[in-house]
């Protein structure tokens, strides 16, 4: 492939993004849903899986050994039996990435755009997407430098400008149903983002400096994780939960709340800025880690000739993804989870295993070797 | 006007072929031509089908099916 390579600090600002990127829109609801006033909690609680889970793919990314994902399945298990299982991990990032593309042409046609139809909110912004794709991992890494204040300033605009709207009492009472709900509910956040971490198992062998890329993942998980509580506190704060769970993206109805001294009003636009850049590097890394991830798989030399075609089909994945909004919830909140879990924890650890046995062969291997030569 | 659409499509895949047949033909591998032609290929007859309104499978509801079937 070709080599490219991105600084931790890059790497960092990408793993935030891609942590908050949709995530943001569609974590609320079902949370608000199932834990009521005390989504917060089950969001921490998430966070802190989130961050056990990044310890165990640092672990994994330390097996690979310079190799991606796809690479180290090929070399553990061999050309068929890896093949068998980098094809449900390619058809998973594939339709998280065609689900992200939903995502965003969803809010854009329920909240900003409602006359357009949905193919070409997605042609357009998938073009964008292919068009990063194609420059590679240097510039998407550069330009997640470039774009990082701007989501910190208007995240911190955001904060700000609630605080007059914010209403304690929402919270109250702290575990009123008990933990049962609340760790339940959790699930749903530990599913979308931090189980799609896995992606980045696609990413690390191209960022520099061995030793701290693991601290920047942890760090770039931590901060993302924090974002999104905090987005979900004053989604609750704000709306109260009964509000939060009755909207589709109750982080954008929570910005038209913003209200500066009966002045400036409509704010909402500029706050959704944040979604669509957010959600634009999520889907940039994902579709790079797909076109990457398929060209190694066919053993091609050069990932870029995929783009164009890959998108066709991810275009009508999108489409044909969710026929309506109740199926679109339930598979969040229901399905999601155990399919991410499959993908993002236990074929992980297959390949883990895999890895390290594949290591021991191989020493043993070598150790013969220098024995038979020295005797 | 459907059928419009899919001409449009299939108009894109040999726009899209036409692009990338030269970079490919460079490097001289068959392997490569082909497996980007079969994955051109099918990607372009999904979004052909998709434009004429046939209803395809949709991969979700396998997954869901799958996963019902083992968490009961």
């Amino acid at each position: 492939m070709d080599n490219q390579s991105i600084s931790p600090r890059q790497f960092m600002f990408l793993v935030i993004l891609f942590t908050v990127g949709s995530s943001i829109l569609i974590v609320p609801s079902p949370l608000a849903i199932q834990a009521k006033q005390d989504a917060w909690i089950s969001i921490s609680i998430s966070v802190l899986a989130g961050l056990l889970l990044t310890l165990f793919y640092n672990q994994v990314a330390k097996q690979m050994q310079n190799k991606t994902f796809v690479q180290a399945t090929i070399y553990a298990f061999g050309n068929w039996v890896g093949r068998f299982l980098l094809v449900f991990y390619l058809s998973f990032l594939f339709i998280l990435g065609a689900l992200v593309l939903r995502n965003i042409g969803d809010f854009m046609t329920t909240e900003i755009i409602p006359q357009t139809p949905l193919q070409y909110t997605h042609i357009l912004f998938l073009l964008v997407v292919i068009w990063g794709a194609f420059l590679g991992l240097e510039v998407l890494g550069r330009s997640a430098e470039m774009f990082m204040p701007w989501v910190v300033l208007f995240l911190l605009l955001f904060i700000f400008a609630l605080l007059s709207e914010v209403n304690i009492e929402n919270l109250q009472p702290y575990l009123g149903d008990g933990f049962t709900p609340v760790f339940s509910a959790s699930t749903v956040v530990i599913g979308t983002p931090f189980l799609e971490l896995v992606i980045f198992l696609m990413i690390t062998p191209y960022v520099k400096d061995p030793k701290t890329k693991q601290r920047a993942w942890i760090i770039g998980v931590l901060v993302g994780g924090i974002i999104l509580t905090m987005i979900t506190l004053f989604c609750i704060l704000v709306l109260g939960s009964d509000l939060t769970a009755l909207n589709a993206s109750p982080s954008y109805q929570v910005a038209q709340r913003i209200n500066i001294a009966d002045f400036l009003e409509g704010l909402e636009v500029v706050i959704g800025i944040i979604w669509m850049l957010t959600i634009f590097f999520k889907l940039a890394i994902i579709y790079y880690s797909v076109s990457i991830g398929v060209a190694q798989f066919l053993t091609m030399d050069d990932h870029r000739p995929l783009l164009l075609p890959l998108g066709m089909g991810m275009i009508v994945l999108s489409i044909i993804a969710y026929p309506d909004v109740a199926y679109f919830e339930t598979f969040v909140s229901e399905t999601w989870f155990p399919y991410a879990l499959t993908h993002g924890l236990i074929l992980p650890v297959i390949v883990w295993v895999g890895l390290m046995i594949r290591g021991m062969i191989e020493r043993k291997k070598n150790n013969k070797k220098s024995n038979s030569q020295s005797s | 006007m459907n059928m419009w659409y899919a001409f449009a499509v299939i108009f894109i895949a040999i726009a899209i072929f036409a692009l990338q047949y030269p970079f490919l033909n460079k490097n001289g591998k068959r392997k490569d031509i082909w497996s980007f032609s079969i994955i051109l290929l099918f990607f372009t007859s999904i979004s052909v089908l998709q434009t004429l309104d046939v209803s395809l499978p949709n991969p979700l509801d396998y997954i869901e099916d799958f996963y019902k079937l083992i968490l009961g």
